[in-house]
């Protein structure tokens, strides 16, 4: 996980246990931590301001009635991090863009700088957003959240090939909008930015 | 999943995507998006605790009903052997004799088994009626007077079953002796308080199964 992540935040135990016990001050409280990394979440994986709003609600609503399923044994926001996840992607499976096209992840492999290590903030998130639902969404998860392909396989019910084919498709995909010569089958890329 | 420290493969980075990503800066949600979580999540718990209150009601109303259902006179066979009640006790005596009749035997027994069964049911009920006035409010008014008057017909069913009778007579007056004994359970339930009941109709299936 990006260690900078203001979502890794340790919790007093009273605040849990007020959470657990129904507190709507002690909910107000943890909302307010995780608001924005729980949203920038939502955002990145969802792609889209107003489903990041969806699933930060329906996500922090769970996390209210569910808190007794939260058994303390890890971390709190490992936890609401998950129920954001789940969301998230439950919210894709709706929308039936999940990409289930195959992908010859050797045919691009390319691992020269990238042109995001000089592209500004914006343009990157601009990009970013213009991912594949599912390549957006596998690649913030295994290069930001820090999941493995193994997890990221057992989250959206695939194999760990379809993680990874994801994971090189997104990185492609990332080179091409950000206007750097990708140099390898861009009509592959094309049919695969269509095909989601 | 993934509450650990993440994969080693997770940090491999040769083109340097995952840095460029984890410095993209965070996002706010809209303003007032807590005030929607807070009002979906009050209402989502005042109807959780409208359920909850809901399903004592239907608890004691399937208790009303089960009451009245004669059938169930019918399926309160008293096993061969077991405790039979030959003579009814007083709704006043009941939580001292009670243990007394059940461990009662009857030497004598030679009415049908429908007989039996309504001894027993008499029985049973008179216990629970007892429990329920033991843990709830004393009735007033109307409900006590009426509550008198069906206790009064009861003692004069348990007069009349006191002197020699035929097996027929017998039957009919223990019939009258639940049937009076239905209507002061109902009565009780009636009366009580919603939070009440679902203590009733927890205790109704021991009214039932003892």
């Amino acid at each position: 996980m990006n260690p900078n992540s203001t979502f890794r935040q340790d919790l007093p135990d009273s605040l849990v246990a007020r959470f657990r016990a129904g507190d709507l001050d002690a909910f107000e409280q943890i909302y307010r931590r995780f608001e924005r990394p729980a949203f920038t979440l939502a955002l990145r994986l969802t792609g889209q301001r107003e489903s990041a709003q969806e699933v930060l609600q329906d996500a922090m609503l769970k996390a209210f009635e569910r808190v007794q399923q939260f058994r303390g044994d890890a971390p709190f926001w490992g936890w609401l991090r998950r129920l954001v996840v789940n969301e998230a992607l439950m919210l894709l499976r709706k929308r039936g863009r999940f990409d289930d096209a195959p992908f010859d992840e050797d045919a691009f492999a390319d691992h020269a700088p990238g042109p995001w290590q000089h592209a500004d903030a914006q343009n990157l998130e601009r990009a970013l957003a213009e991912l594949p639902d599912t390549a957006r969404a596998v690649l913030w998860l295994y290069h930001v959240e820090g999941y493995t392909h193994v997890e990221i396989a057992e989250q959206f019910g695939r194999t760990v090939s379809f993680s990874k084919s994801q994971v090189a498709r997104g990185t492609q995909r990332l080179r091409e909008l950000l206007h750097l010569e990708p140099g390898f089958a861009p009509c592959l890329i094309h049919a695969a930015g269509n095909a989601s | 999943m993934n509450m650990f420290p993440p994969h080693p493969d997770a940090h491999h980075d040769p083109d340097g995507l995952r840095q460029a990503l984890s410095r993209l800066p965070e996002h706010s949600p809209q303003a007032g998006t807590w005030a929607t979580i807070q009002a979906r999540a009050v209402a989502r718990r005042r109807t959780r605790q409208r359920l909850r209150r809901m399903l004592p009601l239907a608890a004691a109303a399937s208790l009303l009903l089960a009451l009245g259902l004669p059938t169930l006179l019918d399926q309160d066979a008293t096993p061969p052997g077991t405790q039979t009640a030959t003579q009814p006790t007083t709704l006043h005596t009941v939580q001292t004799s009670t243990p007394a009749i059940r461990h009662a035997t009857s030497t004598t027994q030679t009415a049908p088994a429908t007989l039996a069964a309504l001894q027993s049911r008499s029985m049973r009920m008179e216990q629970w009626l007892s429990e329920l006035r033991a843990g709830g409010a004393p009735l007033q008014g109307p409900a006590l007077a009426r509550a008198v008057d069906l206790q009064d017909r009861i003692g004069l069913v348990d007069l009349q079953l006191s002197a020699p009778s035929d097996a027929a007579a017998r039957k009919t007056l223990w019939q009258q002796r639940v049937n009076l004994l239905q209507d002061l359970a109902m009565l009780r339930v009636s009366q009580s308080p919603v939070s009440d009941q679902h203590a009733m109709a927890e205790s109704r299936g021991a009214a039932l199964q003892l």
